[in-house]
């Protein structure tokens, strides 16, 4: 079973996350802090990160980051309000495999994720 | 509005129809640091000219008079010319029109001058107030522009959980018996429509915020262009019933210009077509060349426009929670071509219908 990370600060759109991925068979860690999710990506592995880009105190960015440099064969899918936008430039640049928009496409998310390890 | 200023020797018009209807200078422009223009009244100069002319002519007449009258005294007296009571009144007559006709012409003077002030200073009060309402349509634009970004983040992120959680709803359902399954996925459908229209709504204020848009043009498949429109509004085209007949001509698969945002186009009148007929009905779409132009026509069976020539209006709408901006964005768009966009309706009342050409070998202004 694949592990994913959640990364958002908005509690309903994790907790629905959580819900479907789990649904689709994926064993899900949903956090709706960065700052832990940074923590936790030093000390765990996972098949792919699902991060939010615009969150309070550490960005997705810094997320994508820690990700990449960590566990380099990581998928990392970043969701974003502005999908075209200078900070989802700078995390495709910092190894963010795609960046999708808000609303998010579950199926596009989930084609992603069939691409994790 | 033509204001007459009118003077003793003389009248100024002075067409103040050029001036803003709006009244943004007085209160708008008081509330916002920097923009109240400047006091234009000068009110010692303004005041002189008001006023200043009764002395100025009552002294014109009194020194020259008095003058005149001195020196046909002297005259008298030094016996240059014979003393004759007789004549005195005529020589006090002739200083009194003298000195009037000398206050006469200095009066002119100044009321030309005044008159001359007065058609500079309105000018410099129409040119003004022309500067203040473009500053005030820079700071709109760049409000908009904040604006938009705070709905993208703001409304966009609830708008994502939701559409979540209508998939979860979605999920949900499968798992219920037949008929409480289909009630809760014709919710979820409703939900997620919903959302789909709030999500259109900021794309499209975003879209416009970001002002006239920069086109990078090369070769483009309308061909293509147009059935990938049609594949991304073929779920919305289906569900409302709409039929779209596409006519390509053979002669203008091809022409110059900036993919994304000719889809942006192509996708807007589509949808404004279909949105026009919620009962169902049917789309043409026609792509040929007309000189050297490619024209691309999308024509619907609705009610057609109210106001055809309303309707790139930014804000203009008759739907219910429309940005009014679908139609703005896409002559933005096409101008940004070099293009043209006109709208008509079908028949009177009936059917609405819209044009944009843009040059097939596109010449960007």
């Amino acid at each position: 079973m694949k592990r994913i990370l959640v990364v958002d600060d908005d509690h309903g759109a994790v907790q629905a996350l959580q819900v479907l991925l789990e649904l689709d068979g994926y064993s899900v860690d949903a956090l709706e802090s960065s700052t832990v999710a940074l923590e936790r990506l030093t000390s765990e592995q996972y098949a792919a990160v699902v991060t939010d880009l615009e969150m309070p105190l550490v960005n997705g960015v810094d997320v994508v980051r820690a990700a990449k440099r960590n566990w380099p064969a990581t998928r990392v899918v970043v969701v974003s309000a502005y999908a075209h936008s200078p900070a989802a430039d700078k995390a495709i640049s910092e190894g963010a495999d795609r960046v999708l928009g808000k609303p998010l496409d579950y199926d596009a998310l989930l084609g992603e994720l069939a691409r994790a390890p | 509005m033509v204001r007459r200023l009118l003077f003793p020797f003389g009248m100024a018009v002075v067409d103040t129809s050029a001036l803003p209807t709006r009244e943004i200078c007085a209160e708008e422009l008081d509330s916002r640091d920097g923009c109240a223009p400047p006091d234009l009244s000068e009110p010692a100069l303004n005041s002189w000219f008001k006023w200043g002319w009764v002395p100025l002519v009552v002294g014109c007449v009194v020194i020259v008079t008095a003058i005149l009258l001195a020196f046909q005294v002297a005259l008298d007296y030094t016996g240059h010319v014979e003393h004759d009571p007789s004549l005195e009144l005529l020589h006090l007559v002739r200083a009194v029109v003298s000195s009037v006709a000398l206050a006469v012409w200095a009066g002119w003077f100044v009321f030309r001058a005044r008159n001359r002030l007065e058609t500079a200073r309105e000018a410099l009060r129409v040119e003004q107030a022309r500067l203040a309402q473009e500053r005030w349509r820079a700071e709109q634009t760049a409000g908009l522009g904040a604006l938009s970004r705070i709905l993208a983040h703001e409304i966009r992120n609830p708008l994502n959980s939701m559409a979540l959680h209508c998939t979860v709803l979605r999920r949900s359902a499968v798992r219920l018996p037949d008929v409480e399954g289909a009630r809760v996925r014709e919710v979820a459908d409703v939900l997620h429509g919903e959302i789909t229209r709030l999500d259109q709504l900021v794309r499209d204020y975003l879209l416009y915020s970001k002002g006239p848009p920069a086109v990078e043009l090369a070769p483009v498949d309308l061909s293509e262009l147009v059935k990938r429109v049609l594949d991304v509004l073929g779920p919305a085209l289906t569900e409302r019933d709409i039929s779209v007949a596409v006519h390509l001509s053979p002669e203008a698969p091809r022409a110059m210009a900036d993919a994304a945002r000719l889809e942006q186009v192509v996708h807007n009148l589509v949808r404004n077509a279909m949105e026009a007929q919620p009962q169902g009905g049917s789309v043409d779409l026609s792509v040929k060349l007309h000189g050297e132009k490619v024209e691309l026509e999308v024509a619907d069976r609705g009610p057609g426009f109210e106001d055809p020539d309303a309707v790139f209006r930014p804000f203009y709408t008759t739907k219910r929670g429309g940005s009014g901006l679908g139609l703005t964005i896409v002559r933005d768009v096409v101008r940004a071509h070099g293009g043209e966009v006109e709208a008509s309706n079908l028949v009177v009342g009936h059917g609405a219908r819209i044009r944009i050409r843009i040059p097939r070998e596109a010449k960007v202004p």
